[in-house]
């Protein structure tokens, strides 16, 4: 009995350890640490990445953010850690999963991110999601920017297309086009190289009539 | 487009060319100027800006280049040519047949161009006319080749010294953007000063819902002898879709040396207009990450007046990493930062923790901005 219970507490020391990352041994009042171990333990026994949140306390220290501000931004970070987990299931890496919760942070949908998984498969989804949190940072609309991104994902987009979109937005709101049009248009342009099977309307933009003149000039309101 | 307004500019004198003797004039601006955009720092270029007028009783030609070097390195070259051929008037009618070539290139090798043909039919007298016309061309901004119209109708009108133009122009450049640009010009002319100003909105039919944008601006020109002036000038001008040149502000204060003063007003307006011109992007990024080998990246930054910069992010653990200056304005720093999405703080000065121009930026949960950094 007496050798399970120090095998115990020799376990639970482990533990202890493990909770504790290095970068972050001295630098929190014993009040935080204790939180920020509860918070690390808790990811690790969910299965969730834990070097997000370890980066958050250092970002938040470095920047002298309360203690309170620093655990509330840990615990809003474990939550969309954990919805993204569950909506790209148990098995999907920790970098899709890291990808998924900046993603969910930035207004997308948990089913944008199944959606999203369901057509890239093993292709990696980090990314497309990343590239879905630059775009709606940049200021493209949050349906437009996950409808381009499904619409990418059906059409076979490599990694490279997609940080090539990212690239073309950024260039083309630098040059003053609105952010969700910059997205459309530079999606039309990657469909159209990179597909020859027509998928449908071209993303973030409503279907036409085919009748409809390419270069109809609009009438004057 | 502000293409679009040195158009209806010139369009003053080019209906009735039979009535201005043939003339060529040539000139060349010196001078320097303070430009602003939105999401990057301002830049000051200098410029040498030779143009050439030529009229003709049934033609124009009018041809400008723009060489600028800016400060901290980097430099563009741009240029214009339109040219106009008029079939004999009828009445009070004639048709113009016109056209312009524009082009871009910089020190980095980035091109842009852009030739539109636009036709026009005229209407009017010496004091007031309108005229109707359309165009039809394509864009290279760079990156893509984009098909680019527009229909235009406008008026002008006379009195004294002044010459006003107004007009509206349905523009469509590539297959998703449509706009329509209504702009007005002035132009008075008194003795050894000339004064201009011109201001403009656009309005957008697709993407729908996108929110107007204003123009505005004026210029000076005040000549010292007849082949002397000095011009200054300021406001702002839209973005240039077909080329890729961002919206910006600027302040602009030339030397003009001319062959002669142009003898009509409308002659200078031209000159005066190459001002207004959009100039093509800030060559060198404001802030740039490059690939040096493997995962040691070098991190560049344009900051003019810094006294000390410095960057930090994840790929740091958050420890302030300062860069070391590196010529005049630019700081550099040879970095470790793995391939993927990182998130990224910098500051100047040991001011606050910002983020680096042109890149997105996200809430820190800490009450401040970070930004995200895509690395290849």
């Amino acid at each position: 009995m007496r050798h399970f219970l120090l095998f115990g507490l020799a376990l639970a020391s482990a533990g202890a350890l493990q909770a504790q990352d290095p970068r972050l041994e001295g630098r929190l009042d014993p009040t935080t640490q204790a939180a920020v171990t509860g918070l690390l333990d808790s990811a690790r026994a969910a299965g969730l990445p834990t070097e997000p949140i370890v980066d958050k306390v250092l970002e938040g220290m470095t920047k002298r953010a309360s203690p309170d501000r620093i655990v509330a931004a840990l615990r809003t970070l474990s939550t969309a850690l954990r919805s993204a987990r569950v909506a790209l299931g148990p098995g999907a890496p920790e970098g899709d999963v890291i990808a998924g919760a900046s993603a969910l942070r930035a207004g997308a949908k948990p089913e944008t991110l199944e959606r999203i998984s369901g057509v890239r498969g093993k292709a990696g989804l980090s990314v497309p999601l990343a590239v879905l949190s630059d775009l709606v940072a940049r200021g493209v609309p949050v349906d437009t920017a996950a409808t381009v991104i499904v619409h990418l994902a059906q059409g076979g987009a490599t990694d490279a297309d997609y940080t090539g979109l990212e690239r073309g937005v950024a260039r083309d709101i630098g040059a003053g086009a609105p952010p969700g049009a910059a997205a459309a248009i530079r999606a039309r342009v990657a469909v159209t190289e990179g597909q020859s099977n027509g998928n449908g309307p071209p993303p973030g933009i409503p279907p036409k009539s085919p009748k409809e003149p390419r270069a109809k000039i609009p009438a004057r309101p | 487009m502000p293409r679009r307004l040195c158009f209806a500019v010139i369009a003053i004198v080019l209906p009735f060319p039979v009535q201005a003797a043939a003339q060529t004039v040539g000139s060349i601006d010196a001078g320097v100027t303070r430009i602003g955009y939105t999401d990057l720092p301002g830049i000051t270029a200098y410029s040498l800006s030779p143009a050439l007028q030529l009229f003709r009783p049934n033609a124009s030609l009018l041809a400008n280049g723009i060489f600028s070097y800016f400060n901290g390195g980097g430099w563009t070259l741009q240029g214009t040519t339109a040219g106009s051929v008029f079939v004999p008037r009828w009445s009070h009618v004639q048709v113009e047949l016109g056209g312009s070539l524009s082009g871009s290139v910089d020190g980095d090798g980035n091109k842009t161009a852009d030739f539109l043909a636009q036709p026009r039919i005229h209407w009017g007298g010496a004091r007031r006319g309108l005229w109707l016309g359309g165009g039809l061309g394509r864009g290279w901004d760079g990156t893509t080749w984009q098909t680019v119209g527009l229909v235009e109708a406008a008026g002008w009108a006379r009195l004294k010294d002044l010459t006003m133009v107004v007009g509206a122009s349905p523009n469509w450049v590539g297959p998703d953007l449509r706009y329509v640009d209504a702009q007005a010009t002035a132009r008075l002319v008194h003795g050894r000063l000339e004064l201009g100003a011109y201001g403009g909105v656009r309005s957008w039919f697709e993407p729908d819902g996108t929110g107007a944008t204003g123009w505005g601006g004026a210029t000076a020109a005040y000549w010292l002898n007849r082949r002397l002036a000095i011009v200054a000038a300021g406001g702002s001008y839209p973005a240039d879709f077909a080329q890729g040149f961002p919206a910006a502000s600027y302040l602009a204060l030339t030397v003009r040396i001319a062959t002669r003063r142009p003898p009509t007003p409308s002659g200078v307006e031209a000159q005066e207009y190459r001002l207004l011109q959009p100039l093509a992007r800030p060559l060198v990024p404001a802030f740039r990450v490059t690939t040096i080998s493997g995962a040691t990246r070098l991190v560049r930054l344009r900051a003019p007046g810094a006294g000390s910069v410095e960057i930090m992010g994840d790929f740091t653990d958050w420890e302030p990493v300062p860069l070391q200056k590196s010529g005049r304005d630019e700081w550099k720093a040879a970095i470790p930062i793995p391939s993927g999405t990182h998130r990224i703080n910098l500051r100047v000065n040991q001011g606050p923790w910002g983020v680096p121009p042109g890149m997105p930026v996200l809430d820190d949960d800490f009450g401040g901005v970070v930004g995200v950094l895509v690395v290849e």
